[in-house]
């Protein structure tokens, strides 16, 4: 059983990691601005931000239709020598006015407010008409008494009653008087600001007492002849037949223009005018068609309000408004869903701006702040100046979070990287100048019993006085460096297995009992001869079946052992087997001589044996603890060693292995013969080989594929057959009785067999092959031989046969 | 040496061969066993070299690496591997059942 499990991924595994940190980093920036606009310093800087960008985006707009009458300062000072000083008396606006009206002005608008009695008003009530409005003050405060006339003029002074409709509500309103409101209709002049004093929206309509009044810039579009509706179904406010946008309180936002053109004239001027002076005769034409405000701007009488684009005078806002509202000059109030694409269009702006891929350096990242501030600013605007209101320092502040908790996850990434890679390359520094140590080593380990080879090779094959005790002596020392240089080979190969993850672990059921006696059985012959016992002793809870890789186990246990034994001259040599779930655990214990902590530094090393004079007493690789304990560990498990000189020494192996119910035991391989495609090939066909199973199985596969066979046991019968048959094609085995495979080949061929011959060995290696090519085979099929591969040679080998035969 | 059993799946068609493809490998073991006994390398890596050639042909694999190994330990003289080797090859042998299967 091959151990692992089948993997499931999950949906966040597929997520890429960049993607999940800017989740995270998004949702954290979100969260913080969220909490940090709702302060009061977070509003007052969305709304300075918001008067930048409408003061940036502002555009012209054109006032031509308005007049403005100011009682400014110089009117004041012109006039009170003729009319006195201000108030004035009404009479002389009911001159101007009936002036106004005669000249042709579309509307006359009265920014004064006219509520208490004075001289000449019976007069000015007699010039006001439908073309004029009258302003009324709405106020915070209440507690005035009203009496019944107050209601009744209130009430018909109302478009509309009840809550329910777009209206800004008043404690009370201050009514021009009844004698003029009789005969014109009253407007709300009051122009309510933000909490930090500037003016961005207005109310079109006001309410007081259950009486919904308009204001004084809706009364005049109506005046104007702009269908100015409310509509009693849906409480709406209908402005040339469109519902205004407005926001929550029904107020409308205010684009202002970029500069102000409205006609100014001074109220003395009209006073001059209205009373014959042919001086200012032209003012009839400049206000025929127009509307009139009038009102003052002076500084005693005026009132100014601060707008995004400066401190104004109300009368100048006030006259603006109604051609703001009738040409469309407002913004769309911030609409949440507008706001949250916008973020999220820039949080993946930043997100990308961030991403590794841009750049790690310190200074590129720093410099995304600007560009994402920029960016952030830029498409507000643009969306600002499309006449849709946005939300500036949530974006602003979002992105730039986002930015800075991406740009701070990624330095950090950064720094532990540089951190992690100097470690690692210390290591790697390290690790050449141990595989530099290693190979000097190994290069060593190879030269010195090839030295012994070579040189006593050469004076055997030299010396001509030489014993033939001598000789044997000088034999046996090439004889045992040969063997030490091929069991070095072919530990160094398995360590390389192992360093290039060749090495498989195959977990199956195994009595673990029955494998620590078997290897205890084959380290017997060891210890003949000396006072040395083996023993294996098992816990009780050691369980009969469990799932290891025997084969492995046995090699770590044999090498463990044959230390153990080899150092071992008396006393015992113990293996304690121990179980606890989910692991089984091996101490092998000696009473051998023990090793220092310094010996014990380097028993694991390769090459490295605890005592220099180790190898040359005991012999052996120094390799076979090393790839030990790499076997160990490729098996999830360790080993361990402690050791006293003098006392002994003791190995613990521990390997994670499952305990397995003895009825499981039934272990599937992997062994199934290949199929071969129904494709029949014609011909005759020799197999030559010794081994009866094997010659039968080719026989076997030889019909499968639709061909004749001929069958040889040795390399005799197998030149006499071909030469009489001539088969098709020849399968040679290189190793067999009577006549080698080679000389076979080499008769046939010399007899003039010019058919193919293919050889089978069990020898790998490019030598085997190079022999059997030399003495005229046509290939070398490597044994095992599998079907497949066996049809593919004999499908060439025939085609070769068929094309060299005359047609 | 283990209760547990190792089941191989064989080609059907070759049922019939079955038997002397065991009573072969009952000759590796008495082989290997004299081989060892006698420490006769020659005929360790022979009967090796054998086993490594046939195992893996009748779907045995397990065979064929033991063979492996037992070659080469054999060339080394090395007793102590074969050895383990022949423990593992009899502990494999007395494990394996058979399963026919029809492949073509």
């Amino acid at each position: 059983m091959i151990s692992g499990s089948p993997t499931q991924l999950s949906l966040a595994s597929r997520i890429p990691d960049y993607l999940k940190r800017c989740f995270w980093a998004c949702g954290a920036a979100i969260a913080l601005s969220l909490g940090l606009v709702a302060t009061p310093l977070g509003t007052a800087i969305e709304l300075t931000l918001g008067d930048q960008v409408a003061r940036l985006v502002a555009q012209e707009q054109d006032f031509s239709d308005v007049v403005v009458i100011d009682v400014d300062e110089l009117s004041m000072a012109n006039l009170s020598s003729q009319i006195g000083a201000w108030p004035y008396d009404r009479d002389v606006f009911a001159l101007t006015n009936a002036y106004l009206l005669a000249s042709g002005a579309r509307v006359v608008a009265f920014d004064i407010l006219f509520s208490e009695a004075r001289r000449g008003d019976d007069d000015f009530a007699k010039t006001l008409s439908g073309k004029n409005a009258l302003a009324s003050a709405a106020l915070p405060y209440g507690g005035a008494v009203h009496d019944d006339n107050y209601r009744n003029q209130l009430a018909a002074a109302a478009w509309a009653k009840g809550p329910d409709w777009p209206a800004q509500t008043w404690q009370d309103l201050t009514l021009p008087r009844e004698l003029f409101s009789s005969r014109a209709p009253v407007g709300v002049i009051t122009m309510g600001a933000d909490a930090d004093g500037v003016v961005r929206r207005i109310p079109l309509l006001h309410q007081a007492y259950g009486e919904v009044l308009p204001a004084l810039t809706a009364l005049v579009l109506k005046i104007d002849g702009v269908a100015v509706e409310l509509d009693k179904t849906s409480h709406q406010l209908r402005v040339a037949n469109e519902v205004l946008p407005m926001d929550a309180e029904g107020m409308v936002h205010l684009r202002y223009p970029k500069n102000w053109r409205i006609q100014v004239v001074s109220f003395y001027e009209l006073a001059l005018a209205a009373s014959g002076s042919a001086r200012y005769a032209k003012l009839a034409e400049t206000v025929r068609g127009k509307t009139v405000y009038i009102g003052s701007s002076s500084a005693i009488l005026g009132d100014f309000a601060q707008t995004p684009l400066g401190r104004l005078a109300g009368l100048y806002i006030a006259a603006a408004l109604p051609t703001m509202v009738k040409q469309g000059h407002l913004y769309k109030p911030r609409y949440w869903p507008i706001d949250a694409a916008l973020i999220l269009m820039l949080l993946a702006f930043t997100c990308a701006a961030a991403h590794p891929k841009v750049g790690d350096g310190i200074w590129l990242q720093a410099g995304m702040f600007p560009v994402v501030i920029l960016a952030t600013l830029a498409v507000a605007a643009l969306v600002h100046a499309s006449g849709q209101k946005t939300a500036f320092l949530l974006p602003l502040l979002t992105s730039l979070l986002a930015q800075f908790f991406l740009v701070i996850w990624r330095q950090v990434w950064l720094f532990r990287r540089n951190q992690r890679l100097q470690v690692e390359k210390l290591a790697a520094e390290e690790s050449n100048r141990l595989k530099g140590q290693f190979l000097a080593h190994m290069t060593h380990e190879l030269r010195t019993p090839l030295t012994a080879i070579l040189g006593f090779n050469n004076i055997n094959w030299k010396s001509e006085t030489l014993t033939r005790e001598e000789r044997i002596g000088n034999g046996e020392v090439i004889d045992r460096n040969s063997r030490h240089l091929l069991a070095l080979i072919n530990s160094i190969l398995d360590q390389a297995k192992l360093e290039a993850g060749q090495i498989r672990i195959v977990k199956q059921p195994e009595n673990l009992r029955a494998l620590v006696n078997d290897v205890m059985a084959t380290m017997l012959p060891l210890v003949s001869g000396k006072p040395v016992t083996l023993e294996a002793v098992f816990d009780e809870q050691v369980p009969e079946v469990v799932e290891i890789d025997a084969f492995r186990i046995r090699q770590i246990l044999l090498n463990l052992l044959s230390n153990a034994v080899k150092f071992t001259s008396k006393g015992s040599v113990k293996v304690v087997v121990s179980w606890e779930p989910g692991q089984v655990s091996m101490k092998v214990i000696d009473t051998g001589p023990g090793m220092s902590a310094e010996q014990l530094n380097r028993i694991f090393v390769p090459f490295q044996q605890a005592n220099d004079t180790d190898a040359a007493r005991f012999g052996g690789t120094g390799l076979g603890l090393t790839i030990s304990k790499e076997l160990a560990s490729l098996m999830g498990g360790n080993i361990g060693v402690e050791s006293s000189v003098g006392v002994g020494t003791r190995f613990l192996l521990n390997i994670p292995a499952a305990a397995s119910p003895e009825a499981a035991l039934s272990v599937q391989e992997d062994m199934r013969p290949v199929a071969i495609g129904p494709k029949l090939m014609n011909g005759v066909v020799m197999i030559a080989e010794d081994a009866d199973d094997l010659r039968g199985l080719a026989v076997i596969y030889l019909k499968r594929f639709g061909l004749s066979v001929l069958q040889a046991k040795n390399g005799r019968e197998a030149v006499d057959l071909a030469l009489e048959h001539v088969p098709d094609v020849v399968l040679m085995d290189m190793e067999m009785p009577v006549l080698h495979g080679l000389e076979a080949v080499r008769e046939l061929r010399g007899a003039g067999f010019g058919r193919p011959i293919l050889a089978m060995t069990a020898h790998g290696g490019e030598p085997h092959r190079t022999l059997a090519l030399a003495a005229g085979c046509n290939d070398v099929l490597p044994k095992p031989v599998s079907q497949a591969v066996l049809r593919a040679a004999l499908d060439s080998a025939l085609s070769a046969t068929r094309k060299a035969l005359p047609p | 040496m283990t209760t547990g059993k190792i089941i191989v799946e064989v080609d059907r068609d070759l049922e019939d061969l079955m038997p002397l493809f065991w009573s072969s490998r009952e000759q590796d073991l008495q082989g290997l066993a004299k081989g060892i006994e006698e420490s006769d390398f020659n005929t360790l890596r022979s009967i090796g070299h054998d086993m490594k050639g046939t195992g893996s042909s009748f779907g045995f694999h397990r065979v064929s690496e033991i063979g492996d190994l037992i070659e080469v330990a054999a060339l080394a003289n090395d007793l102590l591997t074969i050895q383990g080797q022949f423990g593992t090859f009899k502990d494999y042998m007395s494990r394996i059942e058979i399963s026919f299967v029809d492949v073509s």
